[in-house]
Parts: C-alpha cells; structure tokens; sequence
C-alpha cells in the first residue's frame, strides 16, 4: 500500500459513532479516498448547506469537534506506536495542539447552548512512523478542507473567526507532516478544489442520512 | 507572547504596533501618514478604497468591516491582492537574485507561483464583482544573503496568513469567503514549511494551537517598508 496514497490510507480509517457529525466525517473520508482531499471541502460545504438555518452553526461545531476528536486520537496512535526524532517532536506538539482544539471547541459548542457530540471510537491503520506520517498529512489535508468547506456556511462571525485561528494551525500540520514525508508542503495554489460538481454528484450517496 | 506577524520566536514585546492597534489616535495618525505620500500612489488608492483616509469609517480593524456588505469585501479583496502582488514580486526578485540554491530555491519557486495565482484570481474577482483591482506596488527588499531571505520569506509568509486571519470574518460574500479560506491555509503552509527551513517552529502559537489574526493596519506597517515610493 502507498502511504502516501489518500485512497490507500483514509479508506482504511474506521469511524464507529452513531451522531451525525460522525457520519458527516465517514463521507468526508470516503470523497477524500475517491477524490483527493480537495474534494472533501466542497463536501462538506453542501453537507451543511442542507441545514435551514438556526442549528446550523452548531452542526458545524459539532462537526468541527468530532474531526479534532479524530486528530487527537490519530496522534495518540503515534505515541503508542513509537516515534522519534522531528517526528515525535512535532507529533508531541501537534497532540497538544488537538487536545486544545477539543476543549475550545466544546466550550464553543457549549457558550451556543448546544450539547457537544459523543466521541466516536477512532482505528488507523499505522502501525509504525512511516504510516504515521503518511496517514497524518492526509488526514490533516483533509482536515484543512474540511474546515474551508463549512466556513462560508458559519452565520457567526464570532465563531468563524475562532474556526479560522484553528484551520490555520491544521494547515501548519499538514505542511510539516508533508515535509516528513518529502512531500510538497503546499501541493496546490488554493486549499479547496472550488469546481468539483461531478465529485459532489458521486459523493451525494454519502450525506444521506 | 509571540507576534502574530513574524516567523515566532523574535520577542518583541508589546511593541508599537499593538499600541498602534489598541489606540484610535495613533491609527488615525498612522492612517494619514500613509495616507498623504508616505505610500505609493496605488498603496494609497488601497487604503481610500479601504476607508483609511476617513476618520469616521477608516477602523477596518476594530470596529467591523471598513464598510458594510459589497463595497467592504471589495475592499478587502484589493487589500489581500495587494499582499499577493507584493509577494509574487518578492518571491520575483528572489529568484532574480541568484542568492537562493537547493529545496530553498524549489520552495521559493512553488511558492512565488501560488501568489501569481493568488493575485490573478484575486484581480479576476474584483472585476467579476464590478470592482476596479488595486494597482500593482513598486517594491523594494532588502536580498542580501540565503539567510536573511529566508527569514524575511518566514516573515512575509507568516503576515499573509496572520492579515488572510483577520479579515475572514468580516467578509460578507460567501464565494469571496472561500476564496479567501482556501487561500488562507495556502499562507500557512507556506509559512510553516518556511518556519522548519529556518529552524523555527511551524505552529508558533504555543499549545494552544491557535494563530493569531493582524489587523489591516498592522499588516499595512508591516509591509510599508517594502513599498518604493
């Protein structure tokens, strides 16, 4: 298997959870192992277009929420598997970083009046660094697109700036990870494929509930 | 703390610029300074367009969007292409420099190509918005050895996201937002990739995680030593 390889990698990632957030994620993972990451953002975009309103900001934090969840879970296989060196350096950081991430983002969930989502139970399929790296900056491209889909989609613009100092930082990760991986850190020009009708029509299946 | 506005580890304290930010009178002072020929020509139409030369509306910072709805994110969207104009010109005359060899120049020169396109979607969104695009700045930087372009790289790179971070949400259009998003983490790659090249930390926001924002006032000190006049 490629490492490096999005539809090698996400579709071996197992989300177990029940909330709609988790099945949101399932779908972004799978257009991301079809499509390449630039298609989970206007995935996302159209999932949460669905919404009419209201609850919506709230969906999207909740969503927000459990894609940190999945991070600091990913990060914490890291550790168990065993890393050294830049890696584990970055990897030490980049787990305090999603931990953080978690609580802002469930106090956020809170401060709206909305009950934060249950964590799903996260597998990844690392077994040692080379997976871990590999996995990780597709998880992290995914999560950057991810969030730049559901942006517009934010009515408050109080929580849309806190979303933003947030995707920043995914981005800072997926950059270093990819340079772990003498990968390009920036691959492309724009972090979200903008025409990608014929993705969202394949995709449509998933965000079905 | 870390300034949101260079590469993270220089300590410069509570400095001028966050006076700046925090004290209307200095950011009038400062506005009008630019304003009446400190700046090139089309720096100051940028700032005109962005209010900045009008006591009553020139807070982009502070208080809200320089003007409300489409004239606002017109505004904004001139202001970030005059950032993408000023780093595809620096990234230009890097290359031209000779100075950079090896994975620095493969960056720079991945890099500098994303700000094209930055500024050429950028420019091609005003225009489909029924704007006039900000003109292009004469520039100036200083390109003396490997090591001070890479850190000057770091620290242009990592305003771009900071000045992408403060504007976000005060953008009204939902397809200048995305646009500005997805340019956005661009930024911050760059200047992660950039922060490693030079030995600093990619996430220099401490545990925290979270980035920092820059005013547009901030951002347009920041860069004013750039701009030839």
């Amino acid at each position: 298997m490629n490492p490096h390889s999005p539809a090698g990698t996400l579709r071996a990632v197992s989300i177990d959870g029940m909330t709609r957030s988790a099945f949101i994620l399932r779908g972004a993972m799978a257009t991301g192992a079809l499509y390449g990451a630039g298609a989970v953002g206007p995935y996302v975009a159209r999932a949460f277009g669905q919404d009419d309103g209201g609850e919506g900001d709230l969906e999207i934090l909740n969503f927000a929420l459990t894609l940190q969840y999945l991070e600091v879970e990913f990060y914490k296989r890291g550790m168990e598997v065993g890393l050294d060196g830049d890696v584990k350096k970055l990897a030490t950081g980049f787990l305090e970083q999603e931990q953080a991430h978690v609580a802002a983002v469930t106090q956020a969930v809170m401060d709206g009046g909305g009950t934060p989502v249950k964590e799903p139970t996260f597998e990844f399929p690392v077994e040692d660094q080379g997976s871990f790296v590999g996995l990780g900056m597709t998880l992290e491209d995914t999560g950057v697109s991810a969030f730049n889909g559901a942006g517009p989609k934010i009515t408050n613009p109080e929580v849309l700036a806190a979303a933003g100092t947030i995707v920043q930082v995914e981005a800072r990760h997926a950059a270093a990870l990819r340079l772990a991986a003498d990968q390009e850190p920036a691959p492309v020009a724009f972090d979200e494929t903008l025409e990608m009708n014929d993705a969202l029509e394949a995709a449509e299946p998933f965000i079905k509930e | 703390m870390d300034s949101p506005i260079t590469s993270g580890t220089e300590d410069e304290g509570p400095g001028a610029l966050e006076r700046l930010a925090r004290d209307p009178s200095s950011r009038k002072r400062f506005l009008k300074s630019v304003g009446t020929g400190a700046a090139a020509g089309s720096f100051s139409l940028l700032l005109a367009a962005c209010g900045g030369d009008d006591e009553e509306a020139g807070r982009p910072g502070e208080d809200g969007p320089p003007s409300s709805g489409a004239s606002g994110d017109l505004a904004i969207v001139n202001y970030a292409l005059t950032l993408e104009f000023l780093e595809t010109s620096f990234y230009d005359k890097v290359l031209e420099s000779g100075m950079l060899a090896g994975p620095a120049e493969e960056l720079a020169k991945t890099f500098g190509e994303h700000e094209r396109e930055h500024a050429d979607s950028l420019r091609s969104l005003v225009e489909e918005k029924g704007g006039k695009p900000a003109a292009e700045p004469e520039t100036t930087f200083p390109l003396e050895s490997e090591k001070e372009i890479l850190a000057l790289a770091a620290t242009v790179e990592n305003l771009g996201a900071a000045a992408y971070l403060g504007q976000a949400a005060k953008i009204q259009d939902e397809e200048i937002l995305a646009m500005a998003l997805s340019i956005h983490t661009v930024e911050a790659r760059h200047a992660a990739a950039l922060n490693i090249l030079i030995g600093k930390d990619p996430v220099p926001f401490g545990s925290a995680g979270v980035a920092k924002p820059a005013e547009m006032e901030q951002v347009l000190q920041m860069v004013m030593p750039f701009i030839a006049s």
